[in-house]
């Protein structure tokens, strides 16, 4: 049987609130994660491949 | 075998509240408000989602040092009054909670500026917090009268980190208001710590007033706002500040620097220390007012107002 702790009111109390703050931050490091990266994207523009050329263009064998 | 099962006692009852305090957020106002007058002093486009960005992973780099100072100085908190009612010292946060949330915010600050800003402002961020964390506050704080001098860097790099966030590299003009925190901070604080003398003595810390007497601290308080003056010019005359910001700082740089005078002249004869406690609240204005006057003119600059 595993033993449990008895949380007095205040603990309980505390802990949600922790609870809270916690979901709260990660929420607004997602977002941030989220909108910095987009930025990024917006900011580089489409990605430009460099063509191949007959010079360095691998052999088909 | 022993197992090691949680009891009542070992659940905290920290609330989020308390984890802020931890993070000092006086200081942290001053380190956000540096650091985004460095952001849009500095030239070249800025995105306001990444200056957001920017702003929030400074303010919780700087919280995050903070926390690791009350960590390592909860010893001495809990003999001064000025820091008695600190989470650490009340016993509202255990010290090695204190110690993983600073840790767990200095990496997730730092690694957010690098990853979404650039990796030159992460690199000084992550800087800071060493500097904060080990240098001044496991190093110097309780070693050298010098503490806050050497250590007064620490507080001084967020325009630099700021400046970094726009241009990717750290310019002389950012050195320049570095330069000014830095010098500012001594008189600042030796004017806080000549009224706390008691404190710092309780708790051994060797301030400059303990340990080299008051009047050698009130002449070199002089001598550091003596400096300040006309380093505050500085901007106006490397031209990335207008003359009105010119004449806001000579004024008030000449008002710091009659306050020190005063303070200095005084010499202690007043118990009530007046003096260093007027000092003391204008250098909070004075640094405010400063950045606050280049932070209109880059939002003026950066608007296009004036053409």
């Amino acid at each position: 049987m595993v033993e449990t702790v008895e949380l007095t009111e205040e603990q309980v109390a505390a802990r949600r609130k922790r609870s809270v703050a916690m979901a709260w931050c990660l929420g607004a490091l997602v977002v941030a994660f989220f909108v910095g990266t987009m930025t990024k994207i917006q900011t580089a523009g489409p990605t430009s491949i460099p063509p191949r050329t007959s010079g360095t263009a691998i052999s088909d064998g | 075998m022993t197992t090691l099962a949680p009891t009542q006692a070992d659940i905290s009852l920290a609330t989020p509240a308390d984890y802020f305090a931890l993070m000092k957020p006086r200081v942290m106002r001053l380190v956000v408000f540096t650091a985004l007058t460095g952001m849009l002093l500095a030239p070249g486009p800025l995105d306001i989602r990444t200056m957001v960005i920017a702003v929030l992973a400074i303010a919780v780099g700087a919280g995050a040092s903070g926390a690791l100072n009350m960590w390592y100085d909860a010893d001495i908190d809990a003999v001064m009054t000025r820091t008695i009612g600190r989470p650490i010292p009340s016993g509202r946060v255990r010290p090695g909670e204190a110690l993983a949330f600073g840790l767990v915010m200095s990496v997730l600050s730092v690694m957010t500026l690098g990853i979404l800003v650039n990796w030159t402002a992460g690199f000084w961020l992550a800087f800071t917090i060493f500097f904060y964390a080990v240098v001044y506050s496991m190093w110097l704080k309780r070693s050298t009268p010098q503490n806050i001098v050497i250590g007064g860097a620490a507080g001084a790099f967020p325009p630099m980190i700021g400046w970094a966030a726009t241009t990717g590299s750290v310019g002389v003009e950012s050195l320049v208001l570095f330069a000014i925190i830095f010098i500012w901070t001594p008189p600042h604080f030796w004017a806080l710590a000549l009224w706390k003398m008691a404190d710092y003595d309780d708790a051994h810390v060797p301030m400059m007033p303990n340990a080299k007497g008051e009047r050698s601290t009130r002449r070199q308080m002089l001598f550091y706002s003596a400096l300040l003056a006309p380093l505050s010019l500085a901007p106006w005359a490397l031209g990335f500040a207008s003359p009105i910001f010119g004449v806001v700082a000579a004024g008030l740089g000449g008002a710091f620097l009659f306050l020190t005078y005063r303070v200095w002249k005084i010499a202690g004869a007043d118990p009530a220390l007046k003096a260093e406690k007027r000092l003391f609240a204008f250098s909070i204005f004075y640094l405010f007012a400063i950045f606050a006057t280049l932070l209109i003119e880059a939002l003026v600059t950066r608007s296009g107002i004036f053409g």
